[in-house]
Formats: C-alpha cells, structure tokens, sequence
C-alpha cells in the first residue's frame, strides 16, 4: 500500500511511486472533469477588454497549432517546395511574435490561453 | 433552474441514500420503466466548479453504488427540465440498460503511467530502452547530411529551420507515444486478464502520459492490487498511480446529454 497521499482522494490511491516528487507530478496534472467546468469561458463586465482578448487569442492560438501540424504533415508527405517551407515557416515565425506581443498588450500568459475550447480542442487530440 | 445529473441507476424503487447533493441539495429520482435518473436541483447560476464539488458528485454516486448498478453521470452534467430528464431516460433506455448489465458488480481501477524515460536511473530497462531506440530513430533515420524529415541541414532559411525543429519535435512526440504505449499495454497484460474489459489511451501530448482503466469485478480487487504491486516492484523505472476503486466512468457507452443518434464514450480523469 501507498504511503503518500494526494492532495485529492488519498484514499483512492492503491499503489503510488515512493518517490513523493513523482506523486505531485500525478496531482499536478489537472482533472479534465474539472478543467472542463472550472476553465469555460467568463466573461467579466469589469475586465471584458481583456477577457474577449483571452478567448480571441486562445482560438488564435488553437488554430495556430492546427495550422502548424498541418503543414508538417505536408512537409513529412513532401508535397512543398523548398521555398513555399521556407515562406510557410517565416509566417509561423511572425504570427508567433505577433502573439508575443499581443499577450504582453493584454498581460496574459500562455496558461491563461488554455481555455476549455469543447470540441474544438479535439481536433487537436484527432490530429495527433 | 437546472437539473443536475449524478447517475443512471437499476432499481429505482429503492430508497435514495441520505448523502446531500451538489450545494447541499437534497437528491431526487426520476423513473423510467426499471432504470432511474438520480438529480439534484440547481437555482440559476453559480460560480465555477471546485474539488469539492467534483468529490460530491463521487460520493453521491459512490452511495448510489452500495445498492444499484450504477452507470455515473460525467461531473457537470446538466439538463433544463424535469421533461428533458425523462426524454433522456426513454431515448436511451436500452443502451442504458445494456450498460447496466454490463457494469453491475464491477469497480473501475485507473492506472496512469507517467514520464516513463524521465526517471533518473543508471541502469538499462526495457520501457526505457525502447523510449531511447524510439527517439534515435526519429533523429538518425535518414542520410547523415539530411535530417529525418527531409530537410538538407546545410544552408536553412529561418523559417525552414523553423519548422524543421516541429517535424522533429512532431515525431518524437509521435515515437515516443506509440512506443510507450506498446510498452505498457505488454505490461498490462496480465492485469486485462483479471478485468471484464479494458482501455488504454495516450494522454495528451503536453502531459506525456498513458492512462489505463479496467473494468473489474469487485471480487477481484485484491488480486488486481497484487498485480500491480509486482509489476510496480518489477519495473521501477515506470511511475504508476493507480486509483480506485471508481464507479465506471470509462466504461458508460451511453452519454446522458447526448440524444440517441449520437454516441461517445464518457470520459473521466483518475
């Protein structure tokens, strides 16, 4: 049996690594249950500049890195020239900074970004 | 005003436990020829979900367990109307009742395998073995001046480079995952052998890890607790948590929220 105990349901846990760093790693890793409600999107009267810029970026974001794995999968089926990976690869590169830039506008981080997006955010998981 | 949804259950002309739902509501039952939907009554908006919240849930359907098969509600669960319940409980009563069957007298066991190759040790394993072989071949399977995605590494372009680096990081993600699933389902062998049915799944790729979830009679716990004890002690190179027993979230077929024509498995995080 577990010596360590969780932070959420300790007595649920039937057998866990001795190593304690290892455990907070598990608890460290959200629930999606409660992502799921916790995370949806909100929108505050008081700060709904920054909130719709939240979403808006998170869809951006999220499209962002659709984009980037469908390129790569044309790279990996070899049906770019040279010049359309090198143009494809400069306009990632640039809507990056351009992200940069727009979370720092909005003092938002890149958590703050990992809004629960529904089905959308399973065309990530398809994707993969 | 919203109905909050816990579980569908057998019998349901058994009394309901006394356990408090969701903000301390009281639970109510909705019936539908022989199976149930066990609910409790939300008033207007409320603020974002907490563990707490989440732990309620378990415990009302854990109680719900002690009397009925039980086939647990996904945590958030929420319809608008007595009604809607109702329509829920006829639309999919069959597949309702053929998941009851199906779980009754059965607990879920969850065991989730984390950063497999991240663990600091000197000595060679197998999981970690095939983790590195996996990652070299990404790296070294093409000519020495050619990178494995394709790319001549002499003379790239920012942007060439730029999405040279995700190819790479692509397939290794990629490797390392159906590696390190084929690893784990080699090891969870003898564990399917003690569950009724199984499921495996890589997790997401910013989590890096393998899930495991087994459907298992209650009758077997102790001896699928000694399984994974032995295969703990065998393998540690491998960080595995293992939780349970759980009412069968991963195993529900049917959703509660979905209408008849449209079917997805329920997940659930251990």
């Amino acid at each position: 049996m577990p010596t360590n105990s969780m932070s959420y349901g300790g007595a649920k846990v039937l057998h866990a690594p001795d190593d304690q760093a290892l455990v907070d790693r598990f608890a460290a890793v959200p629930s999606e249950a409660l992502r799921g409600d916790s995370k949806r999107i909100m929108i505050d009267p008081d700060k709904v500049g920054r909130d719709l810029a939240r979403l808006v970026l998170s869809v951006i974001d999220l499209l962002t890195d659709l984009m980037e794995r469908q390129a790569v999968r044309r790279v990996e089926n070899n049906v770019l020239s040279d010049d359309e990976i090198e143009r494809l690869g400069q306009t990632f590169i640039a809507l990056q900074a351009r992200m940069v830039e727009l979370k720092t506008a909005f003092g938002l981080e890149n958590e703050d970004l990992s809004l629960t997006l529904g089905s959308l955010r399973d065309l990530i998981s398809d994707s993969e | 005003m919203t109905f909050y949804v816990y579980a569908i259950t057998d019998r349901p002309q058994e009394p309901l436990p006394s356990q408090l739902g969701r903000d301390d509501a009281e639970l109510e039952q909705i019936a539908w020829r022989d199976i149930g939907a066990v609910i409790s009554t939300s008033g207007g908006s409320r603020s974002a979900a907490t563990s707490d919240d989440l732990w309620r849930h378990e415990e009302v359907v854990e109680a719900l367990m002690a009397g009925r098969a039980v086939l647990p509600a996904r945590f958030g669960t929420s319809l608008p109307s007595h009604r809607a319940v109702s329509e829920m409980l006829s639309q999919s009563y069959t597949r309702f009742v053929q998941d009851l069957e199906r779980v009754r007298g059965h607990i879920e066991i969850g065991i989730r395998f984390l950063a497999t190759a991240e663990r600091q040790s000197t000595d060679s394993s197998p999981v970690r073995d095939a983790l590195d072989a996996a990652a070299a071949q990404s790296e070294n399977s093409a000519p020495p001046h050619v990178a494995s995605n394709g790319f001549d590494r002499s003379g790239l372009g920012p942007g060439t480079a730029y999405l040279q680096a995700k190819v790479t990081k692509q397939r290794f993600s990629r490797d390392r995952r159906r590696v390190g699933l084929g690893m784990v389902q080699k090891l969870c062998a003898a564990l399917v052998s003690q569950a009724t049915v199984s499921r495996l799944d890589a997790e997401p790729a910013d989590r890096h890890g393998i899930s495991a979830a087994f459907l298992v009679p209650r009758d077997r716990l102790a001896s699928f607790q000694a399984i994974v004890g032995r295969i703990a002690d065998a393998h540690p190179e491998l960080a595995l948590l293992c939780t349970g027993p759980w009412p069968p979230y991963s195993f529900v077929t049917a959703n509660a929220t979905e209408p008849a024509t449209k079917r997805s498995s329920n997940g659930h995080a251990h």
